[in-house]
């Protein structure tokens, strides 16, 4: 899956030069979060697991990316930018610059799945004539081209899953964060991730399924311990 | 499925806003019709009690009981003569005497009457307009002329007068800052319990790159309007009220009969009403708008800090 693999903490030390960072944990602990402190840098095009038992914090770490949640320790660079120098009114800047599939997929049920969708695309800013056709392309991609106005409340598990990786991904975004994407659905939404990474998007994926993250190929850092 | 989507339009941000306005509005509306009631009541009574002061500037009346040989009536007559010489004075005229008069001089007993027992005489003084005369003045006319009396320039009547005024506008401003600040506190509890009602919509919009412009408007400008529209009710109503009691004097008397107090309203108070409407709908915009941006900003603040 992966095509450039992340660098580790020794490596991001002693090595400076190389491709712009598009996110850099630099001895990070999320607030809330497990307390080892995690240091990674995902280098544009990369793609990497965070793998580990429940509770440890691959959650928090996702989200501490996602601006979400604040680092306790430690530091965070995202797009060459210290994230905690930026004005929360100004954050937006850069979470449209990441897309995020949540664990719970935050779908809103009573909206269609072209509606799911647009609201995304509506709160990034852009005009309904330009995103209405490209949200008919993602979800053909994602194999549901046909349910266009199917609710979302409508559509099983993995169907569910499919609708959020295509909310992840309409704005274009150049990192993106999955927290457990796969769910029951299996390797179907790895494989949309991994296709998304080959076109050139980063993509961080947090699995409590440490084979499946060791036999992708891709970039491998395993949380130990739990959340406090 | 159509490969293009003419026919869509964007899915509203928060949807849930849209019908939650209600309850703003009605206590908005409640709000507005006692500040606009209590606006026109107080106009009226601080115009009335503004209006009499003004009857009786310019005024003096001069009570001439008599002195020694002269009966009050001469000395009424020979004062009026002396006033009516004085520039300052429009019109000098002797009251004409009332059986109250009479009462008045039994009670008062020998202090009041003259020299025949009868009550003393009033002359009525006028003031030319801008040389108004004094008491004090008349009273130094009278005494260079040896005419025993006492003048009364309404001062005892109207200084409380403008006081009580002074008082109601007092009072009146003070309630309406009251209400004010009801007003910027409900608007403020409305838009917060918007933000409430909808935080995981709202929490996932900032996580989609939504900025806090695009939020802010939809809650605040329902909100606002939710506000403005229960003002404008509240001051309609008791504009109406207001309107029947101008342009109906039956009703102020049926409603007097039935013991309730009437102020007496004239057109200009019904007006003064309307100054509520900007004074209330700025104070709801504002505070929709630190509410809202409070509300926002906790919510944002999970993020790197």
């Amino acid at each position: 899956m992966s095509r450039k693999p992340a660098k580790t903490l020794i490596e991001s030390e002693t090595q400076d030069a190389g491709p712009p960072a598009v996110m850099r944990l630099h001895r990070a602990v999320a607030d809330g979060g497990a307390r080892s402190p995690l240091s990674l840098t995902l280098e544009a095009g990369a793609s990497h697991f965070l793998t580990g038992d429940a509770g440890s914090g691959k959650t928090a770490i996702l989200e501490m990316v996602a601006l979400a949640r604040p680092p306790a320790r430690g530091g965070l660079e995202l797009f060459e930018r210290d994230a905690a120098t930026i004005r929360p009114e100004n954050r937006f800047a850069l979470r449209r610059r990441i897309g995020v599939v949540f664990q719970d997929l935050r779908l809103i049920d009573d909206m269609s799945a072209f509606d799911n969708i647009a609201l995304a695309a509506r709160a990034a800013g852009r005009d309904m004539a330009r995103y209405g056709n490209e949200i008919n392309e993602l979800l053909s991609w994602v194999g549901l081209g046909r349910r266009l106005d199917d609710l979302a409340r409508d559509f099983d598990d993995e169907g569910r899953r499919r609708l959020a990786v295509a909310r992840a991904v309409i704005n274009r975004p150049e990192l993106i964060l999955a927290d457990e994407p796969a769910g029951a659905a299996g390797l179907s939404i790895l494989k949309l991730l991994s296709d998304l990474n080959r076109a050139g998007t980063t993509v961080l994926i947090a699995t409590r399924d440490r084979e499946l993250a060791e036999k992708s190929g891709a970039g491998h850092t395993h949380l130990a311990g739990s959340a406090r | 499925m159509s490969p293009t989507t003419p026919y869509r339009t964007a899915p509203a941000l928060l949807p849930g806003v849209r019908n939650r306005g209600f309850r703003l509005t009605l206590i908005m509306a409640l709000l507005s019709f006692v500040a606009a009631v209590e606006i026109m009541a107080v106009a009226a009574a601080i115009q009335a009690l503004r209006d009499w002061p003004g009857r009786l500037a310019g005024s003096v009346t001069l009570s001439t009981p008599g002195h020694g040989l002269e009966t009050a009536d001469a000395a009424a007559a020979r004062a009026a003569e002396i006033l009516s010489r004085d520039p300052r004075v429009a019109k000098a005229w002797i009251l004409e005497p009332s059986p109250d008069d009479a009462v008045a001089a039994r009670i008062m007993g020998g202090t009041a009457a003259g020299p025949d027992n009868a009550p003393p005489r009033l002359v009525g003084v006028a003031s030319k307009a801008g040389a108004e005369i004094t008491a004090a003045a008349v009273l130094s006319l009278m005494g260079a002329q040896g005419v025993s009396a006492v003048a009364d320039d309404h001062g005892w009547w109207s200084g409380p007068l403008e006081r009580a005024a002074l008082l109601a506008a007092a009072a009146a401003a003070a309630l309406l800052l009251v209400l004010l600040a009801l007003v910027a506190v409900l608007t403020g509890w409305g838009v917060r319990g918007a933000f409430a009602r909808n935080r995981p919509r709202v929490t996932l919009l900032l996580h989609l790159g939504a900025t806090d412009k695009t939020l802010l408007a939809p809650i605040r400008g329902r909100l606002t309007g939710a506000a403005i529209l229960g003002t404008t009710l509240g001051i309609l109503v008791a504009f109406g009220l207001g309107a029947i009691l101008v342009w109906s004097p039956a009703a102020a008397i049926w409603l007097t009969a039935q013991g309730v107090l009437v102020p007496p309203l004239d057109v200009l108070d019904l007006e003064a009403t309307l100054a509520w409407l900007p004074a209330a709908a700025l104070i709801a915009v504002l505070a929709a708008g630190v509410a809202a941006k409070a509300a926002l900003k906790s919510l944002n603040s999970g993020a790197p800090s």
